[in-house]
């Protein structure tokens, strides 16, 4: 050993060691601090499970580009909820939220700009008579509560209004209309409100439609995000309306009412029926939220919800950020209001005496 | 070495002998397995920008020549790992509203990269003396590599399958002193032919590929041996080695594994 010179033996072990501490020059270490974390998992999830960036026109890169220098060790969870809120504004899917650990929410605000066009007091005095059957049901998410699911009543003995105020719910609420249609066979047609009606559990849509389409039917495809990369997709399914063959309501005429406030199953109820040659949707284009939500948490609290698929009808036309616009586009004024008539209504009662 | 005493392999290393037609006194042919530990470090954006990390068993063998106007070898080397990051830590799929996706799939996790690495090596060198025991040898390299990576999105494996050919220059100073010896060889690649194809497990993959010079794909490997012979036949190697690559398509990867291995050398 003592002939090999001492020198190539330090210049072998300067070598081990340079290239050692290669490692962290060539791959350079992501920050650790939880503000900086937080910001990298919540872009890095988006970046490779949000499905719309190309219908968006948003390149998420250069929003973490913008976003990422505003993030350090000392910015609080507050400050970070505000970046993700500036991060996702462009990102029109109705789907998206945020939500802290102390329960204050945020959701993309384009639906503020709209009316409802619905008060439910106005067609309860000035259609119903004040006579109006409630059908109610635990609570979804609070067991301990009640929730009003379903509200209706006949306009002139011969029209019924259903009005489903949410899908969020266990209760059958096809079955619930069919008896009361298979009670009533006076009926000419049916007003079905579904103003305001946030969505919920889609399998409750897709039954409820079955009772307009009277069989499994097609209404549209969706198509999941699998993959990291832009065009990372699964094949399409079909999306069906769930029948159960005890009946239909058959060809009397149906007016759907709409607004901008129905979302996710109710766009579901309304893109499986609006086609049908007895329905006539009526009101203000929906909310354009149409595929399941995913929700997320941060390692700092931090929940969001933002949709991995994309959702079609049968012609593969894309309503998540435009929603489905009414046959006949009608709305309700202050000044209606005031009069006592509710514009939807009165057009839906004219259809079906049609 | 006796053929008739030999191992069925000896037949075959005596004719790559026989061919390379060796001279002089140093001139040998050498054969060694080595395995030993392996630290990974792995920053791929098609899969996230997190750093994930691991600690594994490479195992290696190794043709070489040393003739006196030449070096060549070729070189197995194959590494299986599974990668894991820390980065995202604390992330779920689930909220108020329930659990969307479970945190396990198949036994596989959001922070997990199963990793497996098999490259095939060649080089030759010219030979250059110095004196009796320096000499450095230049020449080039030809490299193969298969990697396969394997994570998830949402609830969906994903294969990310690579495939590089590249080729570049090598130096390697060498010093042989009685049974010891120190082998120091440093290579970059220069020109590069490489695919990588993204396959979810369902629906469209993804598939980039394409020839270039530096501006894709860019290797460099340092690697350290110290050798010791207990007899002319017989022998350790000891093996530092470096290697680093990244690939800029469709997403930037980069790479780094530092291997420190023990291999047994048999020389005819």
């Amino acid at each position: 050993m003592k002939l090999i010179r001492i020198k190539y033996i330090y210049t072998f072990l300067l070598l081990v060691i340079l290239f050692s501490a290669c490692d962290k020059a060539l791959i350079e270490p992501n920050n650790s601090s939880s503000p900086e974390k937080n910001f990298e998992i919540f872009w890095n999830d988006i970046n490779n499970t949000y499905p719309f960036f190309s219908y968006d026109h948003v390149d998420w890169q250069t929003t973490y580009n913008a976003n990422r220098s505003l993030v350090n060790a000392s910015t609080s969870d507050d400050e970070l909820f505000e970046i993700f809120k500036n991060m996702l504004r462009p990102l029109l899917d109705g789907h998206i939220s945020l939500k802290k650990p102390n329960g204050e929410t945020w959701a993309n605000e384009r639906h503020y700009q709209y009316y409802s066009n619905f008060s439910f007091s106005l067609v309860r005095t000035k259609y119903l008579n004040n006579k109006v059957n409630f059908v109610t049901a635990p609570d979804y998410s609070d067991k301990t509560k009640t929730d009003t699911i379903i509200r209706y009543g006949f306009i002139n003995s011969n029209i019924l209004y259903f009005n489903v105020g949410t899908f969020l719910t266990n209760l059958p609420i096809r079955d619930t209309l069919r008896n009361i249609v298979n009670r009533n066979p006076q009926l000419i047609g049916v007003i079905m409100d579904m103003r305001s009606n946030g969505g919920g559990i889609l399998s409750s849509a897709q039954k409820l439609a079955s009772y307009f389409t009277g069989t499994n039917q097609l209404y549209g495809y969706i198509k999941n995000k699998t993959g990291p990369l832009d065009n990372n997709f699964s094949e399409s399914y079909g999306l069906y309306t769930q029948g159960d063959a005890l009946g239909s309501l058959g060809t009397k005429p149906v007016a759907i009412l709409t607004n901008r406030y129905d979302f996710s199953a109710t766009e579901h109820f309304v893109m499986a029926t609006r086609d049908l040659p007895n329905v006539t949707t009526i009101g203000d284009t929906t909310g354009g939220a149409f595929s399941p939500i995913i929700q997320r948490t941060l390692p700092n609290g931090i929940q969001y919800t933002v949709v991995s698929s994309i959702t079609t009808d049968k012609q593969n036309n894309v309503f998540e950020k435009t929603g489905l616009a009414p046959e006949i586009y009608k709305e309700l004024t202050n000044l209606d209001f005031l009069a006592g008539k509710d514009p939807l209504v009165d057009a839906a009662i004219n259809k079906i005496k049609q | 070495m006796n053929l008739k005493k030999g191992r069925p392999v000896a037949f075959l290393l005596l004719f790559m002998a026989f061919v390379l037609s060796s001279k002089g006194q140093e001139s040998f042919n050498k054969i060694s397995v080595s395995a030993g530990l392996a630290g990974s470090t792995l920053k791929d954006r098609v899969i996230s920008t997190y750093i994930y990390k691991k600690k594994s068993i490479p195992v290696t063998s190794e043709y070489s020549y040393k003739g006196y106007k030449s070096f060549l070898g070729v070189r197995l080397y194959f590494l299986k790992s599974k990668l894991k990051t820390d980065e995202n830590n604390g992330f779920s799929y689930s909220g108020d509203l329930g659990t969307f996706i479970p945190d396990k799939v198949n036994g596989f996790t959001q922070s997990q990269v199963n990793f497996l690495m098999f490259q095939t090596r060649a080089y030759y060198l010219a030979r250059i003396h110095f004196d009796d025991r320096f000499s450095l040898g230049l020449g080039g390299f030809g490299q193969y590599d298969i990697i396969n990576k394997k994570f998830l999105v949402l609830d969906y494996e994903n294969n990310l399958n690579e495939r590089f050919f590249s080729v570049g220059p090598q130096i390697m100073p060498v010093y042989i002193s009685g049974q010891h010896e120190f082998q120091y060889a440093l290579s970059a690649s220069v020109f590069n032919i490489g695919s990588r194809k993204l396959t979810p497990e369902e629906g469209t993959g993804t598939k980039v590929s394409g020839a270039s010079f530096f501006k894709k794909y860019f290797g460099v490997e340092s690697r350290l041996t110290y050798s010791y012979s207990f007899t002319q036949n017989i022998g350790i190697d000891i093996n530092y080695i470096f290697y680093y690559y990244q690939y800029k398509k469709p997403r930037k990867e980069q790479m780094v594994i530092q291997n420190l291995t023990l291999g047994l050398a048999i020389m005819f």
